[in-house]
């Protein structure tokens, strides 16, 4: 039966009536067991299915090895930086309250940001703490299982006392010694906890501002009149502030809850992505997709949360879909690559560029054997990876000396660390007038916050002419009559005066330099050193990663996935599709009329590019009009036919506009129609 | 009327209620168990005047068998009953424990099935009282609730019912000749009676037992004569006017106390020197700081000191939704054109009025400001348009993520939904701003956005 007809004729089909009966389906045979292959398999074989299983499983075993450390460091950060906040709220919950102000209800705001994914991990841990010394009990409420006060009532006995959850709507359990309870009374709890000697029954609201206010204060009402029997606790997390939140309650309920506010603190972003591309990486992320991944987390939402979740699809992107991900596999005991590998291999731009180099210097024989043999190809490749490998490290590592340097006192510009990142995976940031102001601040330091930054930088990578010049430093230090004044070089603007000369009434200034001790004469000798090894140093380090042989392997930076997955965009889809029915159909019929409107198009997307062209109320005759100009085939032989066809699909076309709240009918004018939506938003 | 109250431990009772003799003596005479039993007994006054103290008091110290039930705890009309039964059959095994009564379940989902179990319960026995602790504010509950329990007493002759209620309607019980009595508000002089009895202490509670019992006396007196002469000050400056009922005053005095007596402590003045203390601290009776509830306590400081500004932590594309939801709350439609049309920049009048040759004609219908208005409704399309109106570059349309900004501000209830029922996606949905002025401009500061000049005014 089509959905359009009202009733039809039921026409039995004579196959199946006559057929006997089907058999029961039993379950008689123990079921066959699922492919094995598939469920061990969550990635599918690459190179058009020509992959074997085993490289399959080797890539989903190297995304594993490659993200779970990751995991566990964000995880760990995240903890980590909850950590005082959830000391303070549990020594909160469990100090005494004072007697005066026994009648209220202790109350704990947790100022957490709009981003409520935490809460409730928050929630927990809060809890643990708390339990180590007495006995408490959490109950999560969220706004969505709390319509009305008897729901959350009963959710909250059921909760606390384990009991399955009751099918019946009011059913009463028997739990008393005098009376049968309803299952929306707090005696459940009341007797739980004497029972049990529950010190402290926690509640937590992990939206609180979605609650409805009316609700909150019902709530708080029942809670405040038992509070005098079962030791209440409410925890509420606030997205936004906490004047904005008790401004929604009224001053009744306010007066039952007295408390202390708490800011939960929330590690930034920044130091999420620092921890995920710095220590180490197996994979790192490229320029262009770290900023889009940035930048969103920015302009967006801000959330730890979602941004690992962002990462970890980048991840999973990368070993899905690239079949040389299996590259990355340290595993000594790993799978042989196939012969399609290697030809992949020899299409990567990195390759070409690898060769086109090798024909430059005329080595021709190399270039044979790497295009015709295997075995060589893939000693050039284990080799190559490795110092792939070494020199992004030693980029990262780069940037992290560079973004210390630019912490000293006399660099005035700073950017973040990311934002670095970003710019040396670009291969950008060695030009860049930020590498060469941060440099440059590093002449005019003082000999005492030299010596620090040049420890510092040692620590962070091992560069032989550096620590010559640390030695150096030392020598010429510990040589001091006076340790405490530090030396400063000719670049420290201490050495520079102003001076104002005024010649046949011009003010003229200029800059003079005084003239420098000797010690700090050796000292300038000394920066000049350190700047010019560091100059090599970075030169050295920050290569532009794309030129690398294998890059292509070692760093994911494909957008499109991720754009995809993350930021769809639902109503520019329908919007095009409408307009431009072509993009999605790919007929050939349309294919010519790039912009404008033709009768192959289907009905609701020329009526719709009819609205576009329209103001905000139509006249239903002239779009109807306009609708049979395009669609009816004038001349035809019987006319009136083609006009009821045409009306069909123009009735069609108009219902189903409606039907995606694009036009309504006007309520001022007869026969017009109003525009609801507007193209573009 | 002294001769009927059964013995002395009604008269000390009276002694620990402070300033109610008279209705102490009218609910204990009417309780008697020498007179006759009163079928209902309405009590009545305005929060916080001992009302439910007293009557647990009197009917604890005459004897009979009473049961409590508050309304505050009971969610619906059948918990109410069902705990009226569950508690009077607690209070009559109390009394007697060789009764055991185990035929009743206790179910009870309407008033005709609490009268019958209520009959079965009571039924040859001897007097019961029941108390309904603040009925008035029951939730869920039928019309017919306190009329039936008010004419209870007229089927079981063993049986008084007291009502205790906050306010007083007519018509409230539908039968006339009930005693009424009343709880008035305390007067001055009854309230600081009452808050005398309790005095706040000026040096904190006593550090050790083994200190000098002595000087604890003085401090204790110090604390006593100075606690008075406050609560007096506070009456006068704050109480009366605002904080008449005793729990609140005592509220205020108690978040008073500190700052006040902080002199003390610190040793400028002495604790006798109550007029030299008020002037000192003058400014705590002139701000009404003390005056405001908040769950996290706010000491209460001489005004002109600003509070601190909170945060606003939203993200780029949130704040400007939630600026472009107000501006389409607090602006008419019709000038959203002049306003935000961006081809004629030049033309936008900032505060919108007419320039100075326009003739002002006097308007036949009065202007109320748009901002005394309360935010308007508007249609999500024009959200968006304004949202892209107000962006200063432009941005992709018909993304996932502008939709999602707008559910998670609508979670949190920056942008509610405008009128009741209805499915959020229907096109005819409207939705409106629920945060007021300062808010959003704190918002769009924080995205550097002039949202001054977008209002007209």
């Amino acid at each position: 039966m089509a959905e359009h007809e009202a009733c039809y004729v039921f026409t039995p089909d004579d196959s199946i009536g006559q057929a006997p009966r089907p058999s029961k389906r039993r379950k008689t045979a123990r079921a066959t067991k699922p492919n094995t292959q598939l469920e061990v398999l969550p990635f599918v074989p690459l190179l058009r299915g020509v992959e074997t299983p085993g490289c399959t499983k080797a890539r989903a075993d190297s995304f594993e090895a490659a993200w779970r450390p990751k995991e566990a460091l964000i995880d760990k950060s995240i903890h980590d930086a909850n950590l005082d906040t959830v000391r303070e709220v549990a020594s909160f919950i469990r100090g005494n309250s004072a007697p005066e102000s026994s009648r209220k209800i202790r109350t704990g705001l947790l100022v957490a940001g709009p981003d409520n994914g935490a809460s409730i991990d928050l929630f927990d841990s809060i809890v643990e703490s708390v339990n180590e010394d007495e006995r408490a009990i959490l109950i999560n409420l969220s706004s969505g299982q709390c319509p009305n006060l008897k729901t959350v009532l009963k959710y909250m006995s059921q909760h606390a006392t384990s009991r399955p959850l009751g099918a019946d709507e009011d059913t009463a359990n028997d739990g008393g010694k005098y009376a049968r309870q309803l299952n929306y009374d707090l005696q459940i709890l009341y007797d739980h906890v004497q029972n049990h000697a529950i010190s402290k029954v926690i509640v937590s609201f992990q939206d609180s501002e979605a609650f409805e206010g009316k609700l909150l204060a019902e709530l708080i009402d029942v809670f405040s009149s038992w509070n005098d029997r079962i030791p209440f606790v409410v925890l509420f997390s606030v997205a936004t502030s906490v004047g904005l939140f008790q401004g929604k309650l009224s001053r009744a309920t306010i007066r039952h809850l007295e408390g202390a506010e708490f800011k939960v603190e929330r590690v930034s972003i920044e130091e999420i992505f620092k921890t995920i591309s710095s220590k180490e990486s197996t994979l790192w992320l490229g320029a262009g997709l770290s900023n889009l991944i940035l930048q969103r987390q920015k302009d967006h939402i801000q959330s730890p949360y979602a941004l690992s979740q962002t990462l970890k699809y980048a991840y999973m992107t990368h070993f899905f879909a690239n079949p040389l991900s299996i590259t990355l596999n340290d595993d000594p005991t790993h799978v042989p690559l196939q012969e399609v590998h290697y030809e992949a291999v020899r299409n990567l731009p990195s390759f070409r560029s690898h060769v086109q180099r090798l024909i430059e210097e005329r080595d021709y024989d190399t270039v044979r054997d790497l295009l015709d043999d295997d075995e060589n190809l893939s000693e050039l490749m284990m080799n190559k990876l490795k110092s792939t490998r070494k020199a992004l490290e030693e980029l990262v590592l780069a940037v992290e000396a560079l973004y210390r340097t630019q912490s000293s006192p006399t660099c005035k510009k700073s950017i973040a660390w990311s934002e670095m990142y970003v710019q040396a995976m670009s291969g950008e940031l060695f030009q860049s007038t930020l590498f060469e102001e941060i440099l440059n601040s590093v002449k005019k330091l003082p000999s005492d916050i030299m010596h620090d930054l040049l420890h510092d930088l040692a620590g962070i990578f091992h560069h032989e002419g550096l620590e010559k010049v640390i030695i150096d430093l030392d020598k010429l230090t510990s040589s001091l009559d006076d340790p405490e004044v530090p030396l400063r070089s000719q670049y420290d603007v201490h050495h520079e005066t102003l001076r104002t000369t005024v010649i046949a009434q011009k003010v003229s200034l200029g800059k003079n330099t005084s003239t420098l001790s000797a010690q700090d004469a050796a000292y300038t000798k000394i920066v000049d050193r350190t700047f010019s090894e560091l100059q090599k140093k970075f030169r050295w380090a920050l290569i532009n990663p794309q030129n690398l042989f294998l890059n292509e392997a070692l760093i994911y930076d494909s957008k499109s996935p991720h754009r995809e997955v993350f930021t769809p965009r639902p109503r520019f889809a329908i919007e095009r599709a409408l307009s431009s029915p072509h993009d999605y159909l790919g007929c050939e019929c349309c294919g010519g009329a790039e912009s404008g409107l033709s009768d192959t198009q289907p009905a609701t997307a020329i009526l719709y590019q009819l609205c576009l062209e329209s103001g905000s109320v139509i006249n239903t005759a002239d779009l109807w009009s306009a609708f049979w100009t395009i669609v009816g085939t004038e001349g035809s032989k019987d006319e009136e036919v083609e006009r009821e066809r045409v009306l069909a699909l123009f009735s069609r076309a108009l219902a189903e506009l409606k039907y995606m709240g694009m036009i309504k009918n006007s309520m001022k004018k007869a026969d017009h129609l109003v525009k609801l939506s507007w193209r573009g938003l | 009327m002294d001769s009927q109250l059964p013995d002395e431990r009604l008269c000390s009772l009276n002694d620990r209620m402070l300033c109610r003799e008279t209705q102490f003596r009218q609910l204990a005479a009417l309780l008697c168990p020498y007179q006759p039993n009163p079928s209902t007994i309405l009590v009545h006054g305005v929060e916080a005047t001992g009302k439910s103290r007293l009557v647990k008091a009197v009917v604890e110290a005459i004897g009979t068998p009473f049961a409590i039930i508050r309304s505050q705890e009971c969610i619906t009309q059948r918990h109410l009953l069902e705990r009226a039964i569950a508690n009077t059959k607690e209070a009559l095994e109390r009394q007697d424990d060789d009764t055991y009564i185990d035929a009743i379940d206790g179910r009870c989902e309407s008033i005709s099935a609490f009268v019958v179990e209520l009959q079965r319960l009571l039924g040859g026995r001897g007097r019961f009282i029941l108390v309904f602790d603040g009925i008035d504010h029951q939730r869920d509950a039928a019309p017919t609730l306190l009329p039936a329990i008010a004419r209870l007493g007229e089927i079981m002759p063993n049986l008084a019912i007291i009502l205790v209620v906050t306010s007083l309607q007519p018509h409230l019980l539908h039968k006339p000749g009930i005693t009424h009595i009343h709880f008035h508000p305390y007067t001055r002089a009854e309230t600081l009676t009452i808050l005398s009895d309790s005095p706040l202490s000026i040096y904190g509670p006593r550090r050790s037992p083994q200190s000098d019992d002595s000087q604890d006396a003085v401090n204790d007196e110090d604390s006593a004569w100075l606690w008075a002469r406050f609560t007096a000050a506070v009456w006068d400056s704050l109480g009366q006017s605002v904080a008449r009922d005793v729990v609140s005053f005592r509220e205020v005095c108690s978040r008073l106390w500190g700052p006040f007596i902080q002199p003390i402590l610190d040793g400028h003045y002495g604790a006798r020197e109550f007029s030299k203390l008020l002037v000192k601290n003058r400014g705590l009776f002139q701000s009404e700081t003390a005056l405001v509830d908040s769950i996290v306590p706010i000491t209460p400081t001489a005004p002109n000191v600003k509070a601190s500004k909170s945060s606003h932590t939203l993200p780029y594309y949130p704040a400007h939704l939630l600026v472009a939801s107000y501006l389409a709350s607090h602006n008419p439609p019709k000038h959203d054109i002049t306003l935000f049309s961006k081809s004629s920049l030049s033309k936008r009048r900032k505060r919108g009025g007419g320039t100075a040759l326009t003739p002002h004609r006097a308007s036949k219908h009065r202007k109320i400001s748009r901002k005394l208005l309360g935010p308007q409704p508007f249609p999500l399309e024009r959200l968006f348009a304004i949202f892209h109106a107000i962006l200063p570059h432009t941005y992709s349309s018909g993304g996932a993520d502008v939709i999602c900004q707008l559910a998670t501000l609508v979670g949190l209830r920056l942008i509610v939904k405008s009128g009741g029922a209805g499915d959020i996606l229907e096109w005819n949905t409207k939705w409106r701003v629920n945060v007021g002025w300062e808010f959003v401009r704190d918002v769009a500061r924080g995205v550097a956005f002039d949202v001054e000049s977008y209002i007209i005014e």
